[in-house]
C-alpha cells in the first residue's frame, strides 16, 4: 500500500463500496455534479465512466490521471457544440463548454450510479484533456478539503443544537446547552483521556473522530478527536452519535458550493 | 450468533462492507461476514480496535462510533453478554444512523435467543 494519502484513500473507499457500483441520490446539482467529478478525480489510470441515471445511460466519459480526456457519448439533450466534440480529445479551450454540459444534464434531483471500465483504446498522452480541479472551479464547486481548513470547528457548527460541551486542552470547558450542566465528575474524566498518552488517540487516524457512549451516563456521547497534536472532545446527547459521525464521515467527499 | 445472521445483515446495506462478531475477552474473531475477501490481518486489527474500546481504562460502554473520510467503523456490544462485540465497517456514503438501528435490532435478537 502506497503512503500517499489520496491513493490510500481512493483504494480504502473502493474497497469498502465492495463491488457493487456507487449509487447517489442526488437532490441538488451540486450534489449530482460533484458525484461525476468526484468519479473522474478518482480515476488514476484510464477508465471510461458511464454515468446512469435512474438506470438508464446518461452520459459516456473517459478519464485518466485526474483529467477528463473525452466525451465519448452523450444524450440529444446535450448542447449541440458538446455534441460535436464527442469522441475526440479534449482540450482546455473546451472547458466552458463541457461544464456548461454538465450542468445541464446534471441538474439534480437524479438518482446516479457509475460504472466504470477500461477504455477501448489508451488515451493520447499528448491529449491530456480538462484537469477535473478546473471543472470544480468552472462549476462554482470546490472540494471540501480546500474549502473547510478546520474540520473540528466547521463540525462544532453544524453541529450546534446538539452539543452539550466542548473541551479543549489547555481551555476552559465551554459550556454550550444550559440546560444539560456537565458533571464535575464527566469534566474529569474527559480531562483525562485529553491527556497524552492515551489508548483513544492511539487509536484514532488523521481526520477522524471517536465516538461512544459512557456507562455512567448513557444519555450522553463523547466524541473525541485530534487535529495535529491536539486532542479536543466534544458531549453530545447519545442520539444524535450516529448523525454526527455521519456528517463527519461525509465531510471528506461531499462537494460543496461555494463562490465564484 | 452465526455466520448467515452476519451475512444477511450486511447484505441489507450496500455500504456495509464487513460485520465481524469479536470476543474481546480472549482477543479472537469469531466469525465475520463481508462483500470482498479479508486478509486476517484486517479482521485482527477491528478485533484490536474493539478490545481498546471495550477493555481499556476508557469509559465507553454499549456503542461506540469510529468515523473518518475512509467510512466509519462501529462497535457494539452484545447486551448478553458484554464482551461480545459486533463490529461493522461501513463506507463513506453510508447511513450510519440507520446501520446503527439495525445493529441494535441485531444484538437485541441474539440476546433473546
Amino acid at each position: 500500500m502506497t503512503d500517499h494519502p489520496s491513493i490510500a484513500t481512493i483504494l480504502a473507499r473502493a474497497a469498502a463500496l465492495g463491488t457493487d457500483s456507487q449509487t447517489l441520490n442526488a437532490p441538488t446539482a451540486e450534489e449530482a455534479q460533484g458525484f461525476v467529478l468526484d468519479a473522474l478525480a478518482a480515476c488514476i489510470a484510464p477508465r471510461d465512466l458511464t454515468i446512469l441515471d435512474g438506470g438508464q445511460p446518461l452520459l459516456r466519459l473517459e478519464a485518466a490521471a485526474g483529467q477528463l480526456s473525452r466525451l465519448v457519448s452523450l444524450p440529444d439533450t446535450a448542447p449541440a457544440e458538446a455534441r460535436a466534440l464527442a469522441g475526440h480529445p479534449l482540450m482546455f479551450t473546451d472547458l466552458e463548454t463541457v461544464a456548461r454540459t454538465l450542468a445541464r444534464l446534471l441538474p439534480g434531483d437524479q438518482q446516479l450510479q457509475c460504472r466504470s471500465a477500461p477504455p477501448a483504446q489508451p488515451p493520447d498522452p499528448a491529449q491530456p484533456g480538462i484537469a477535473v480541479d478546473a471543472l470544480y472551479r468552472q462549476l462554482g464547486l470546490a472540494p471540501p478539503d480546500a474549502v473547510i481548513p478546520d474540520r473540528w470547528a466547521y463540525l462544532l457548527d453544524a453541529a450546534e443544537e446538539m452539543l452539550i460541551a466542548v473541551v479543549e486542552p489547555g481551555k476552559a470547558p465551554r459550556q454550550i446547552c444550559p440546560d444539560r450542566p456537565m458533571t464535575g465528575a464527566l469534566e474529569r474524566q474527559i480531562r483525562t483521556l485529553l491527556d497524552p498518552p492515551t489508548p483513544a488517540i492511539n487509536t484514532l487516524d488523521k481526520n477522524e473522530i471517536l465516538f461512544f457512549t459512557l456507562a455512567s451516563d448513557p444519555d450522553l456521547a463523547i466524541g473525541l478527536a485530534q487535529e495535529g497534536a491536539h486532542p479536543r472532545a466534544m458531549v453530545i446527547e447519545a442520539g444524535a452519535m450516529a448523525e454526527v459521525a455521519a456528517f463527519w464521515a461525509s465531510l471528506a467527499h461531499v462537494p460543496l458550493a461555494c463562490a465564484r | 450468533m452465526t455466520r448467515d445472521d452476519l451475512a444477511s445483515f450486511r447484505a441489507g446495506f450496500a455500504h456495509c462492507e464487513l460485520v465481524m462478531l469479536a470476543d474481546t475477552s480472549a482477543g479472537t474473531v469469531l466469525t465475520f461476514a463481508s462483500a470482498i475477501h479479508q486478509g486476517q490481518e484486517r479482521l485482527d486489527d477491528l478485533c484490536t480496535t474493539a478490545c481498546t474500546l471495550f477493555r481499556s481504562e476508557l469509559p465507553v460502554f454499549g456503542l461506540a462510533v469510529l468515523s473518518g473520510p475512509r467510512g466509519s467503523k462501529l462497535f457494539l456490544q452484545s447486551p448478553r453478554d458484554p464482551s461480545e462485540v459486533i463490529c461493522a465497517v461501513l463506507g463513506p456514503r453510508a447511513d450510519v444512523p440507520t446501520i446503527c438501528a439495525a445493529l441494535g435490532r441485531l444484538a437485541d435478537q441474539e440476546s433473546v435467543t
